[in-house]
């Protein structure tokens, strides 16, 4: 007895292979992505590579985004597939099986899916595990082989993940049976739909939505700003999208349609009603499509180009080979600082590497407020970016040194006893109150660095003036700076001494390490710290390489969601249109005026979604090339590459979906 | 003047596999007159849908000719059928064939626009048609929204919206209770009374006992005629019946 319900549920999935083939590969392709980025965290030749903890969190990351889409996804597929096979079900209704043997059989089918779905997306992610690690150890230039090496904690939390989502499908299918009875169930996808309702707060609400991300977008400059509200933006554009392509595309379908001239035209008559009539019901898919597009746009060229240029986005970290960075509690301690360069540059030579740059920067800086007129301290972890004011103290030496770009004519020697002031908004007073007590300000500039314009807080000075000044305005913050209970919030003398030279890496990395035996030989009581290009960059190619490795896999991904959504949605849509065109035929419409009204029709539901995305993306663009900025990516021409290549490539990925669907489409309506 | 002739029609199917040969419609001839109103009765699978089919346009015959206002329906091209079948001939259906997306005014436009009419020449055409229907308050009604007798009027309108030479019906009144059959009928004869030439497919005597002219098919030929004449509705339902018991039962004798 039990045998029926198997043999029956077999023939169920077979007969409906249309539906249930890309339901079933899209769900082994899932399964395999979890159960890769699992492989790829679990891995324990991970631990090896240099920068491992950035890589592992990445891979987390990407486990859980998996994740989650996989549960959006697969709903949204069962729901759909099982709208369809409503007719089928009540059919089985009607000749006598109970419901509860009809919920046999779909448990059964369930089954047989998640059963496939799991165990192919396991095996085929053990069989690609080996190869997907070393396309990854390649990417990020790291050398080693590739054991084999299957993770169990995958597996487990696979079958896991997806078991419960498979049986969460199967209660939802039932209780969309419970609930119908067998004439439902026989009507099954097409109930006389009614012509949607025009919601103008909704499509107002969209609109809105939409603009306001759009403006924070183009408009939010300061980068801790733009990390925090990148999240809201992303949010608003969702929920945008979704309101706009329920309510606006109504409304303007029937604005269109009120105007009689246009309406009442052979080209646009069937399109318009059409349209209207099936978008209450499309409208979540195409913001869908709209939004994953945009996202796997914004993912894929951002990655692509932080890869591309990972070697600038090093060097825009490390302007220098060497950098050495060492505090002083004095001036006067400060001073061997000169006797330090000169050490180090020998050391560099002695290893037989010639110098081609070099530069010394002498400065203190402050974390300050402005009180009334007067400048006050205020911790270093202060949260309140927005009313921080950095001030830098340097001779006019240094401050040279500090921005190669400035010319020996734009920072004229300050007066004695006077200070030159430079900062964004030009300093107007002449005066310049500093922990109570006044300095005269002698000239006062306009000046943003570049580093600088990254820089979150209100206002960046530079304060230049003689040694025996900047002592002076030292000692006053040192006394300021140091609190009661012994605790200190002063600043040191920061010195940096830099050197670029040449050099294959390995000559590099033994010159470094050279110079850090020689500053270690020297015992300071405050031995500062030293930085090496070429140490970092293993750090920065996996960081860099690790994210590019997730944005292209999170992408192909959700390009794949995309591509299901469109195809289900072409194929649903092909069952409701036959009967209308079959109709229209009867009316007088030739063979070739279906055709083309059903491709003029298509296209736009189709291309909606996409230019929609590259709209989008194109109001991100000033904010994603501040997000890179502070991912010290600054070429800007290599982003734009990357984006248009990106755009065009799936741009044809899409569109050829496009075709292979609308084929689909053709074969159901013409039937 | 006829306005439709139908000579040596003859329609043969072959099944996809095997080539097994279907005789559906052996020899039809007839004629219609301008302004007559004609109907074909026929049991099922006497050849009536093949041939109200090939008059549509919708289907070729095997061989023979179908001439409407003197032009060969067969001649035309592929290109140019769905043309000519919107400008020349209106249909009613038994199942309305109304689409749910447009309104009944929409509906009854949907030829018109095909045609590239103006929209304000539509506009005039369409007052009189739905006044003598009776639907012009229903005409911003959705086809969901109204009764079957009602979704068969707009669709007569959608019909006659046109002008056509010829109005074809197939089982107009097939889906319609008793009193919207009434209703329809008297539509017709309505119609037919102010020059519109019809030719309907059915097998209810009661909307054959409409026609001026009926038409038996059995076996894929006219098996049969009976005119009008001077008889009443009531007289003509009876001639109907007999002929109808003659043609199910004489056909067995005639084996």
């Amino acid at each position: 007895m039990s045998n029926i319900y198997v043999r029956l549920a077999k023939t169920n999935i077979q007969n409906n292979r249309q539906l249930y083939l890309p339901y079933i590969i899209s769900g082994i392709v899932t399964v395999m992505m979890f159960y890769l980025m699992m492989f790829i965290n679990n891995n324990p030749g991970l631990e090896r590579i240099p920068g491992a903890t950035n890589l592992k969190s990445i891979m987390a990351l990407g486990v859980g985004v998996v994740a989650i889409f996989a549960y959006i996804f697969i709903f949204y597929t069962n729901s759909f597939i099982i709208k369809r096979r409503k007719k089928e079900i009540g059919v089985y209704n009607i000749l006598g099986m109970e419901k509860r043997h009809i919920a046999k059989v779909l448990g059964l089918e369930t089954v047989f899916v998640a059963v496939i779905a799991i165990a192919g997306g396991i095996l085929s992610g053990i069989v690609f595990s080996k190869l997907i690690l070393m396309l990854l150890y390649r990417m990020l230039g790291f050398q080693e082989s590739v054991a084999f090496f299957v993770t169990k904690a995958g597996i487990t939390e696979a079958i896991l993940i997806f078991g419960v989502l498979y049986l969460l499908t199967l209660l939802y299918n039932l209780l969309q049976i419970r609930l119908a009875n067998p004439i439902e169930l026989l009507r099954g996808g097409n109930v006389g739909e009614k012509e949607p309702k025009t919601k103008g707060i909704m499509a107002v609400a969209g609109a809105a939505c939409l603009a306001v991300a759009y403006y924070i977008a183009i408009t939010t400059q300061n980068p801790i700003e733009v990390l925090m509200k990148f999240f809201l933006a992303v949010i608003l554009v969702i929920a945008g999208t979704y309101f706009l392509f329920t309510a606006g595309s109504i409304a303007i379908l029937k604005m269109l349609r009120k105007n009689k001239k246009f309406y009442y035209n052979k080209k646009h008559f069937t399109a318009v009603s059409g349209m209207l009539y099936r978008m209450k019901q499309n409208a979540a898919g195409l913001a869908s499509i709209c939004v994953l597009s945009t996202m796997v746009l914004v993912m894929i060229s951002m990655t692509v180009s932080m890869f591309a240029g990972v070697d600038d986005e090093l060097k825009e970290r490390y302007p220098y080979e060497l950098s050495y960075t060492i505090h002083a509690n004095s001036m006067e301690e400060k001073t061997d600082s000169q006797e330090l360069y000169q050490t180090m540059a020998d050391t560099i030579e002695q290893q037989g590497r010639k110098i081609t740059d070099s530069a010394m920067c002498s400065y203190f800086q402050l974390f300050m407020k402005k009180d009334g007129s007067d400048f006050q301290l205020i911790g270093r972890s202060a949260a309140d970016y927005a009313d921080m004011t950095v001030v830098n103290f340097l001779t006019r030496e240094n401050m040279l040194a500090d921005d190669s770009s400035l010319k020996a004519a734009d920072v004229p020697e300050p007066e004695a006893g006077k200070i030159d002031i430079y900062s964004k908004h030009k300093y107007e007073d002449s005066e310049f109150r500093f922990l109570g007590q006044d300095f005269a300000v002698g000239h006062s500039f306009a000046y943003e660095s570049e580093e600088d314009s990254y820089l979150t807080v209100k206002d960046i000075l530079y304060v230049v003036a003689d040694e025996a000044t900047l002592n002076q305005m030292f000692d006053l913050q040192k006394e300021a700076g140091t609190n009661a209970d012994g605790s200190s919030m002063y600043s040191q003398y920061a010195t940096q001494i830099n050197f670029e030279y040449d050099g294959t890496k390995e000559e590099k990395l033994a010159c470094a390490d050279a110079v850090s035996k020689i500053i270690e030989a020297r015992s300071m009581k405050n031995p500062g710290y030293l930085e090496s290009r070429t140490g970092n960059e293993k750090d920065f190619y996996t960081l860099y390489g690790g994210l590019f490795f997730l944005g292209l896999f999170l992408g192909i991904m959700f390009l794949m969601v995309t591509v299901m959504i469109i195809f289900y949605k072409q194929i649903s849509e092909g069952y409701d249109d036959r009967e209308r065109y079959v109709i229209m035929e009867k009316v007088g419409m030739s063979n070739a005026e279906v055709k083309a009204s059903i491709q003029s029709q298509i296209r736009i539901v189709f291309f909606l979604p996409l230019v929609m995305a590259a709209v989008h993306v194109a109001a991100a663009f000033p904010m994603i090339r501040r997000l890179l900025a502070m991912l010290n990516l600054t070429n800007v021409p290599l982003f734009v590459t990357c984006l248009v290549i990106t755009i065009l490539v799936f741009t044809a990925i899409y569109y050829l979906v496009f075709r292979i669907t609308s084929r689909a489409y053709y074969k159901i309506v013409s039937r | 003047m006829a306005i439709l002739e139908v000579n040596n029609v003859k329609k043969i199917y072959t099944t996809r596999f095997g080539g097994n040969q279907v005789q559906a419609l052996s020899n039809i001839n007839f004629s219609v007159e301008k302004g007559e109103y004609v109907a074909i009765m026929g049991e099922s699978g006497s050849g009536k849908t093949t041939l109200l089919n090939i008059l549509a346009a919708l289907d070729k015959p095997t061989s023979g000719e179908v001439l409407l206002n003197g032009k060969n329906l067969v001649s035309v091209k592929e290109k140019e059928i769905s043309a000519f079948r919107r400008d020349h001939l209106g249909f009613v259906f038994q199942d309305f064939n109304l689409l749910d997306n447009f309104s009944l005014k929409d509906n009854i436009f949907l030829p018109l626009v095909l045609s590239g009419m103006d929209y304000k020449e539509m506009e005039t055409r369409i007052r009189p048609i739905a006044q003598m229907l009776g639907i012009t308050d229903l005409l911003g009604k959705y086809p969901y929204e109204v009764s079957g007798g009602q979704k068969q009027r707009a669709a007569v309108a959608r019909a006659l919206i046109t002008r056509p030479e010829l109005v074809l019906a197939d089982e107009p009144t097939g889906a319609l209770d008793s009193k919207a059959t009434d209703g329809l009928l008297k539509l017709f004869s309505q119609i037919n009374a102010e020059g519109q030439t019809i030719v309907m497919v059915t097998h209810s005597t009661k909307a054959a006992s409409h026609a001026n002219r009926i038409l038996f098919i059995k076996d894929g030929e006219v098996f049969h005629q009976i005119y009008r004449g001077n008889a009443t509705n009531e007289q003509l339902y009876v001639k109907i019946s007999d002929a109808l018991t003659v043609l199910t039962t004489g056909g067995e004798d005639h084996e």
